[in-house]
């Protein structure tokens, strides 16, 4: 077999606001590492290979799949889950909320990935009109929704920002 | 699937992955943004024994304005230039190409550099760099040297980037301002990979075409200039059956090959259909901007 | 004024854990020492295994063990059961002819699809697991393979399986009326061929097993994405020659199904954790899911209708030719329902169909979303459309003219549903529903916008189906329903959600019976040791089957409490009233107690102060059995335009006006409705499973098996029309799948409608710009 060694190395980064280090094999995903090293298990794994956006997270503030990232490549940087949105016991995030009130999840596999880019596309520097949101939604598949109340909790968000 | 196991490096300077690349007798690949590598692992088409993350090398991700045009270090995501608004204004082609070019996640992470290097034809770099004539620079073990575009691409996939060598930055010519362009694609939907893609860049003086540069994306196995297309159009107004013939000559270039979402017949239509449309906006686009220049 | 529940749009109950990611998906549950799994699978669509070498794989370190077939021993090495219970009746009036089935677990000696499982790798993670079976050797012979219908049918066509003579796996016939050789000859007739795709039921959620055996008391409990978990638990037990008491199936939350059964790995995962005495996973990837579970649809439609110069339509006639692909656990499920479905709505009294499932060498066929009735709706409301063409009427008119009228109905369409009963379309209004939906889609106005598009250069159309769904089929469903003493109402139920919203909707029901609020009612489900006995979730039957025997089930846990509080208070029943989680008297309030304290006082007053916790009076179990199933229906309008020289099909505006019965909670409901309006656009538009000439899959990632996105949809505008139906005391019917039976139907007849200057005979579902464009310029 031609790999006959597995290289790891130690991994260094902070995920919403905790600081964690860890020995990782080079050939581990963000995604697993979240999910197995540090047991944040509410980012989902649709495809594996970066169609779905399940397993979209923020990098720096900036959505990534986490499912073609490299846990190496996260060295040094902060990563947020869906698990960084609210605490236990606490109130909901009002994008999580507006998911709710909307009725916009249903089997709820899709969910944190969508509600990690409706928080990127809410720090949009452009005007965001519904056509906006409806290309921005589109990295992100649900099969359960038909999309229309997700669009309408967006569309809330943004009414209540103005 | 899980990705095949491998080795992982994060140099801090060029010289240190070139090295990298060439001291060791294994397979090595160069890992920018990852989103065109790291899917091929995860179906274990690929397993090379170590890859070279480019990431920690700042100078790589050197991105500016220049009066030419811009330069981009093999690094700078997509993102990066789409948040650019001024650049957006001076070549809607660019802001037009970039809003289809996958998803924001994916333009937040993938880099100009990884997509010129894994050089899809039907991708949206490669046929950028054709019309807007740009030099790649490419660093070797003793070596750095300048390419041109229409140069770079050899082949599927394939580039005239060396085994022991790293695209380290590309050099974009943006035509004087009062140019127009327009980027056009067909995909399945939003993001997806392109079906057939035209960019065309116009410049005008008055109404009389003075340069057209329109490339092909997806209609052979590398982006590829229409040469009979752009001669059709120089020292001519876009009137009568001129953007026909335009359509026409985008027709027959090149050689498609058909997929599971094309045929033959409907990418050759596509590329016809795509370059009228692209050709007709960028050159709205030029003769309005001249006339704002006068 | 008593606050009711039913018809509230509710926040769901079952939002929290999801929206926070605390809900524990199959891969989210931990298991300590859990061992990972990975498949071998064949690569090859037919062909003899002649040997397999594990030895190499064996060596890698982590890898535990390496199963084939010649490992199951002791066990039945094959599935058996199959999905259908067909009464003799109905097999002798629609002669029925079916082969028995036979799916082995582990390929032993042949395999006759590509991604057959032949040998199962057992690691310490999955890496490894996969790494280990790239290493197993196996050598195959290759035969040569079918891999579509005709080419299955013909006569030197290799066997897919060598017991099944000439690839015909089942067959069935329906006659209603006159046959249609023997109609008039002078009524016009219209005859195509309609092709239609194979589709994925594709959760973004891939299948998952897992299962741990506990040597101490020899139970096994398996975790799997099932919808049907004490089906799945009498098939494992089956299987593994074991008790089913001895089998716990627990379903974790799920992230979508669209359809199922039971498949060879639900078997096999358990089958090693017992082996091996350690907890085993496998997690399915999506390359695997997409080549292994939920095809469906894959059909060949012969259809001819005869109808008058009037444009009524007098005769349908169907030959339905499934792909059932080279396993047939299902038999004639999915086109027995495009038989039952066929005539839609409409009224035709002649109505004839043989149904035949052919075997090929692909990935067995499933009942997915809509299970028959969009590929039904689509063969009817195409050719109701070519016909009102040919005459020059409007698709409106003609279906005027042709659906069934209120005072008809119930209506007996004159054969029997699989379930054995006489098909009647119990309740609805079918012309005033499509009134509803002309004017709610502005139809009228529309046709004057049609000429201003078409002066602009833009194919605009709009296109009309009108179908009737199936719902709620038996046997039966079960609820057991208890108070706790803290005054909660539990509810134990053989639903299986997995999207569907059941915790607050049955939530509903009960707090209405039982005047609480619903947040004081808690559903449990999917665990068969909470829930021994039930049925599950699939066809759009849980708001009739749980529904119902959750509100009878509330109706006699009302019952109980009301005669336990009238021994404890010492009062006549009728002098109490239920209200706010209370029993009282209703000249004495004070004096009442509360469902927590009659729960305690029943407990204490139990002979056997020693049982279980369980064991209290204050408990009811009931079964609801379905008669027949109930008919919802819908009309939907899509509004679409067409780029001629593209291919690409944008839907702009789209209407539905539907009959869902009494509604429990109607977020939930237009949420089933946006959802299959989309899987519908999607099954016209994006999605096709295709294989090549080998019979090999040729859609195996995500970027090629295109589901819809959200620039690909349209305005929704659901309106509810409902007629509740006389089957159950709530009147209600299902709603899963309807939307998904129209919507393929709605947009074609809009796309040909789009491009009427230029007819094009569309057939075929999917269709791609490539397509289109090669049917609207067949010079190109």
């Amino acid at each position: 077999m031609k790999n006959s060694f597995r290289s790891h190395r130690t991994v260094s980064l902070t995920v919403n606001g905790n600081d964690h280090s860890a020995l990782v094999a080079s050939n581990r995903t963000l995604a697993d590492f979240l999910r197995e090293n540090l047991e944040l298990t509410g980012t989902n794994l649709g495809c594996e290979q970066g169609v779905c956006g399940a397993c979209t997270v923020l990098l720096d503030g900036r959505s990534v799949r986490s499912c073609l990232t490299l846990a190496a490549q996260a060295e040094g940087q902060s990563v947020t889950t869906i698990e960084g949105l609210s605490k236990q016991g606490e109130p909901l995030h009002p994008v999580q909320e507006a998911f709710s009130r909307f009725h916009a999840l249903q089997c709820g596999y899709c969910t944190p990935g969508f509600i990690i880019a409706v928080l990127e596309l809410l720090d949009e520097p452009v005007p965001i009109t519904r056509d906006l949101v409806r290309e921005r939604l589109s990295g992100n598949l649900c099969r359960c929704t038909g999309y229309q109340n997700i669009i309408s909790a967006v569309m809330s968000l943004l009414e209540n920002e103005t | 699937m899980k990705f095949p196991p491998f080795d992982y490096a994060a140099p801090s300077t060029i010289e240190e992955a070139v090295e990298l690349l060439n001291s060791r007798s294994i397979e090595s690949k160069i890992l920018a943004g990852g989103q065109s590598l790291l899917p091929l692992l995860a179906f274990r088409l690929a397993r090379p024994d170590l890859l070279i993350d480019l990431q920690a090398i700042p100078a790589l991700s050197e991105y500016r304005r220049t009066d030419e045009g811009f330069q981009v270090g093999a690094m700078t995501r997509h993102r990066t230039l789409e948040l650019d608004l001024e650049l957006a204004n001076a070549c809607p082609m660019l802001a037009e190409a970039l809003s289809v070019l996958g998803h924001v996640a994916i333009r937040n992470a993938g880099t100009v550099g990884g997509s010129l290097a894994h050089a899809d034809p039907a991708a949206e770099w490669p046929v950028l760099s054709m019309v807007l004539d740009a030099k790649m620079e490419i660093a070797g073990p003793k070596t750095l040297r300048t390419v041109n575009a229409d140069a770079f691409f050899s082949g599927w996939f394939e580039t005239a980037i060396g085994d022991d060598e790293i695209l380290v930055r590309t050099t974009f010519n943006l035509p004087p301002p009062g140019h127009g362009s327009a980027f056009e694609e067909v995909a399945r939907r939003h993001g997806d990979f392109a079906i057939s893609g035209v960019a065309a860049v116009i410049e005008t003086d008055g109404l009389t075409i003075t340069n057209a540069r329109i490339g092909l994306a997806g209609a052979a196995p590398i982006p590829i200039r229409v040469p009979e297309a752009e001669r059709c159009l120089v020292g001519k107004t876009l009137a009568g059956n001129q953007l026909e013939l335009v359509g026409e000559a985008a027709r027959d270039a090149g050689d498609p090959s058909p997929d599971a979402h094309a045929t033959v017949e409907y990418k050759r239509h596509l590329a016809q259909v795509l370059t009228k449309r692209a050709v007709s906006r960028a050159f709205a686009r030029s003769i309005s901007q001249s006339g704002s220049q006068q | 004024m008593v606050e009711k529940f039913v018809g509230a749009g509710l926040s769901r109950f079952e939002d929290h854990r999801l929206v926070t990611g605390e809900a524990k998906f199959m891969a989210d549950i931990p298991l300590p020492d859990c061992l990972e799994a990975a498949f071998i699978r064949s690569h090859f669509a037919a062909a003899e295994i002649k040997s397999i070498d594990t030895s190499e794989a064996l060596k890698i370190e982590g890898v535990q063990a390496i199963f084939t077939a010649s490992d199951l021993t002791n066990i039945e090495p094959a599935l058996t059961r199959d999905f259908y219970n067909l009464t003799p009746e109905f097999v002798e009036r629609h002669s029925v002819e079916l082969r028995a089935y036979r799916e082995p677990l582990l390929a032993l000696d042949r395999v006759r699809r590509v991604g057959e499982p032949v040998a199962l790798v057992i690691a310490t993670d999955r890496s490894i697991a996969e790494d280990a079976a790239e290493l197993v050797d196996i050598e195959y012979q290759e035969l040569p393979a079918v891999a579509d219908i005709l080419s299955a049918l013909d006569p030197d066509a290799p066997l897919v399986n060598p017991e099944v003579p000439g690839n015909v796996d089942a067959t069935f016939e329906v006659s209603v009326g006159t046959p249609i050789r023997n109609m008039p000859s002078h009524l016009r007739q219209l005859f195509r061929t309609f092709r239609i795709g194979r589709s994925v039921g594709c959760p973004i959620e891939n299948r998952g097993v897992m299962a741990k055996w506990d040597p101490e008391d020899s139970r096994l409990t398996v975790w799997s994405s099932t919808q049907i978990p004490h089906l799945l638990r009498s098939y494992i037990a089956e299987s593994l020659r074991s008790e089913t008491e001895a089998i716990r199936v627990i379903v974790p939350d799920m992230g979508g199904s669209f359809g199922g059964g039971v498949y060879p790995e639900e078997v096999l995962i358990p089958f090693a954790a017992r082996e091996l005495g350690k907890p085993v996973r496998w997690l399915e990837d999506r390359t695997e899911s997409l080549v292994n579970a939920r095809h469906s649809r894959d059909l060949s439609i012969d259809a001819t209708l005869l109808y008058d110069d009037a444009g009524t339509l007098h005769a349908l006639d169907l030959d339905i030719r499934q792909d059932t692909g080279a396993y047939n656990p299902f038999g004639l499920t999915l086109p027995f329902n495009i038989a039952s479905h066929a005539r839609g709505p409409y009224s035709i009294e002649n109505f004839g169909a043989r149904g035949v499932c052919v075997l090929t060498n692909k990935t067995r066929n499933t009942p997915v979303r809509g299970a028959g009735r969009p590929e039904a709706t689509f063969v009817i409301d195409r050719l109701i459309d070519m016909a009102a063409r040919s005459l020059s009427i409007d698709p409106a008119e003609i279906r005027k003219r042709n659906l069934i009228p209120s005072d008809a109905m119930p209506s007996d369409q004159g054969m029997l549903y699989r379930d054995g009963a006489p098909l009647i379309y119990d309740s609805g209004d079918y012309p005033d529903q499509l009134r509803k939906a002309l004017d709610l889609a502005g139809y009228e106005d529309f046709r004057e916008r049609q000429v201003e598009f078409r002066a602009l250069g833009r194919a605009v159309g709009i296109g009309i189906s009108c179908h009737v769904e199936a719902t709620g089929i038996g046997p039966h469903e079960d609820a057991r329903m208890t108070v706790n003493e803290s005054g909660k109402v539990l509810v134990y139920t053989g639903s299986c959600p997995h999207g569907q919203s059941h915790e607050t909707t049955l939530a509903q029901i009960a707090a209405d019976e039982l005047s609480v609020s619903p947040e004081d009612v808690v559903v449990y489900s999917r665990d068969t040791d909470l829930v021994p006995l039930g049925v599950g979730t699939f066809g759009s039957r849980s708001a009739v089957t749980a529904g119902s025997v959750v509100q009878q089930a509330s109706v006699s846990l009302r019952e109980r409490l009301l005669s336990l509080a009238s021994e404890f208070l010492e009062c006549a029943e009728s002098d109490l009233v239920l209200q706010g989680g209370k029993v009282s008297p209703k000249d004495a309030p004070h004096l009442g107690l509360s469902f927590g304290e009659l729960a305690k006082k029943a407990s204490s007053q139990s002979e056997t102060p020693l049982s279980r916790p369980s064991d209290l009076a204050l408990e009811v179990e009931e079964r609801f059995s379905p008669s027949a199933v109930t008919f919802g229906s819908g009309t939907h309008i899509a509004i679409v335009e067409v780029d001629t020289d593209t291919g690409l099909v944008t839907v702009l505006e789209y209407f539905v006006v539907a009959d869902c019965g009494t509604i429990i909670n109607p977020l939930v409901v237009d949420g089933q409705q946006h959802g299959g309006i989309v899987h519908g656009l999607g099954n016209m538009l994006l999605e096709e499973s295709d294989y090549d000439s080998f019979a090999q899959p040729m859609t195996t990632t995500f970027l090629d098996y295109l589901l819809p996105v959200a620039l690909d949809i349209p305005p929704m505008t659901v309106l509810h029309s409902p007629h509740p139906t006389p089957l159950n005391p709530l009147g209600v019917k299902g709603a899963g799948e309807g939307a998904t039976a129209s919507a393929p139907a709605a947009i074609a007849n809009a796309i040909v409608d789009a491009v009427s200057p230029t007819p094009i005979d569309l057939t075929e579902m999917p269709i791609s710009p490539c397509r289109l464009i090669e049917l609207l310029r067949p010079s190109i």
